[in-house]
């Protein structure tokens, strides 16, 4: 049952399939971040879902639930892989509180900054803010995603990870996630382009949101996913995406709207 | 003193940083060099007479305006060359390929690099062409800049930004964007994907305007650059003045040939020291004083051409 009701708050959603070895960091993160926000009044938890991982994870989040006693966490297990958006529209309906942070499993929050962010969705009553990403790569730094106004390129290419803060009541009245298989590995840029769409307010806050690992044994690694059933849906003759619109906006809570 | 009838032409459709210099020179000419010169947006000095001088602010941005097509920019060229003096208005660093295109464009009688020192120019530069102007506020900007030295210290340390970073995302900016994150996290970095020629606001980027609300939060308005040579970006060090805030330029190659600027660090760790102390606040009200003692932006151009 979807909770129609959800309290102010922040709760840190991760979808997770065999990324035990980077849980402990990403876990670690989301820690963080609640005890940086509960220091500014922001009640928070977090919930991972772990889609039927093969690698130890189940284990290793049996045993954090238990000794991570400090924050509140919870944990669920599905017995068979249902992919990221299923495991993503779950953390959704079970979450207790308004905004969901999205942090996969193998990235990491700047944890100090997610009130900046929940500061900036309460002042726009955006469905998405999100913020800078330092991309990592073989230990180096090498970009930044999620880096610039959603604009209409956007859906030509995605730029803008899911790693950000969004407000679950719109998530909902938009359906959620897409969980159709022939837009697998693209849903998280299907949500952000139906919000926009849906004439939905997608904020940059030009600030550093968290770190984004890129790993070469990563199954993503270098991989561009096809994009034409999600162009297909979103950008009809690939009209939207020449057009060179500005589709977000700008903001930052000290500053106010910059673009 | 005659002087020669003189046009200044730039491109109000790309870069708006070289159309603010193109209007702020030209709002800041002397009267008597104002009367006899007119600004002029690219696409309608097509039309118009020629003059005895003209002055082209940044020639790769105003070919580029999407408001001229090819023939436009034929015309353009064709034009330029038959005006007896030709200024090239550039800032650019010398060993970067956006200075090399700007050679690519009119016989320019003379190239006017823009900047905090004078660089050595490339030897495709024949002897003579190259000239300095260095870059200074207005007159309206000094009184900008008196104001900003007048401010009391507090108002300074209370500003909520830490650090900012602006400009097209490189690799260099972006580590430093985490470098500094790791210090003060709260700080702004706004480093899109770098778009020739789109450095707009209707792109989705900051325009002068914006720039100047961000800085006026922010303490260290910090830069790095990725060139092979010194170069200090000068107007970003305007640009955080005229804000109040502290201009702070990261460069570890080059730190000790631009060190006398007292802004200019090798590495973040440098800067932390510098920025746990006072000194960024003196170092505002310091380089704002000598801002202050220089020719402005309008002075300095025509003290160029003596009677």
């Amino acid at each position: 049952m979807t909770k129609l009701r959800k309290a102010d708050g922040v709760t840190i959603g991760m979808a997770n399939w065999n990324h035990r070895l980077f849980l402990p960091r990403s876990l670690a993160s989301a820690r963080c971040a609640l005890r940086a926000l509960a220091a500014q009044g922001v009640p928070g938890e977090v919930i991972v879902v772990d889609d039927a991982s093969r690698d130890g994870s189940a284990e290793w989040l049996a045993h954090a639930s238990a000794a991570l006693t400090d924050i509140p966490l919870r944990i669920l297990f599905h017995r068979e892989q249902q992919g990221p958006a299923a495991a993503r529209n779950q953390i959704l309906r079970l979450a207790r509180y308004r905004y969901l942070c999205w942090l996969d499993a193998d990235n990491e929050l700047q944890g100090d900054n997610l009130f900046l962010f929940v500061r900036a969705i309460r002042d726009t009553g955006a469905a998405v803010v999100y913020g800078n990403l330092i991309v990592r790569e073989d230990g180096q730094i090498t970009g930044l995603k999620s880096n610039l106004a959603y604009r209409s390129s956007l859906f030509h290419t995605n730029a803008v990870d899911l790693c950000s803060l969004c407000d679950a009541y719109q998530l909902l009245q938009c359906g959620g996630f897409q969980t159709e298989p022939a837009i697998n590995s693209n849903e998280d840029w299907e949500l952000f382009l139906h919000l926009v769409g849906d004439g939905r307010l997608l904020v940059f806050v030009p600030a550093v949101f968290g770190t984004y690992y890129v790993r070469r044994q990563s199954l993503s690694y270098r991989f561009t996913p096809p994009n034409e059933v999600v162009r297909r849906m979103h950008d009809h003759q690939r009209h939207r995406s020449l057009e060179g619109r500005v589709l977000g906006r700008v903001y930052h809570p000290d500053i106010g709207w910059l673009v | 003193m005659t002087i020669p009838p003189t046009d200044i032409v730039y491109s109000s459709a790309t870069d708006w940083f070289y159309a603010d210099l193109a209007q702020r020179l030209w709002r800041d000419l002397p009267p008597a060099w104002r009367a006899r010169t007119r600004l002029w947006d690219a696409p309608a000095w097509l039309a118009a007479p020629l003059p005895a001088r003209i002055v082209i602010v940044n020639w790769v941005e105003t070919t580029n305006d999407p408001r001229l097509s090819r023939a436009d920019v034929a015309a353009l060229m064709s034009k330029v060359n038959s005006v007896p003096e030709r200024v090239l208005l550039a800032a650019e660093c010398v060993g970067t390929v956006w200075f090399r295109r700007q050679l690519d464009g009119p016989d320019w009688t003379t190239i006017l690099d823009l900047g905090r020192q004078p660089q050595a120019p490339p030897e495709a530069v024949p002897p003579g062409v190259y000239r300095f102007l260095r870059y200074a506020p207005t007159e309206a900007e000094k009184g900008r800049l008196a104001q900003v030295c007048a401010l009391p210290p507090e108002a300074f340390r209370q500003r909520p930004l830490p650090w900012a970073i602006v400009g097209g995302l490189t690799p260099e900016r972006a580590a430093l964007a985490a470098a500094l994150a790791a210090w003060q996290p709260n700080g702004l970095a706004f480093l899109p994907p770098g778009e020739p020629f789109q450095v707009r606001a209707d792109r989705g980027r900051l325009g002068k305007a914006q720039l100047a609300r961000v800085l006026e939060k922010t303490r260290l308005y910090v830069w790095t650059s990725h060139h092979a040579h010194p170069y200090f970006e000068s107007f970003r060090l305007l640009d955080a003045l005229l804000a109040g805030a502290c201009p702070v330029k990261l460069d570890a190659r080059y730190a000790d040939a631009l060190r006398q600027a007292g802004c200019v660090f090798a590495t973040p760790d440098e800067l932390r020291a510098f920025a746990a102390t006072e000194e960024p606040w003196r170092l505002v009200v310091r380089l704002c004083a000598e801002q202050l003692e220089q020719p402005s932006l309008g002075a300095a151009f025509a003290a160029l051409w003596p009677a």
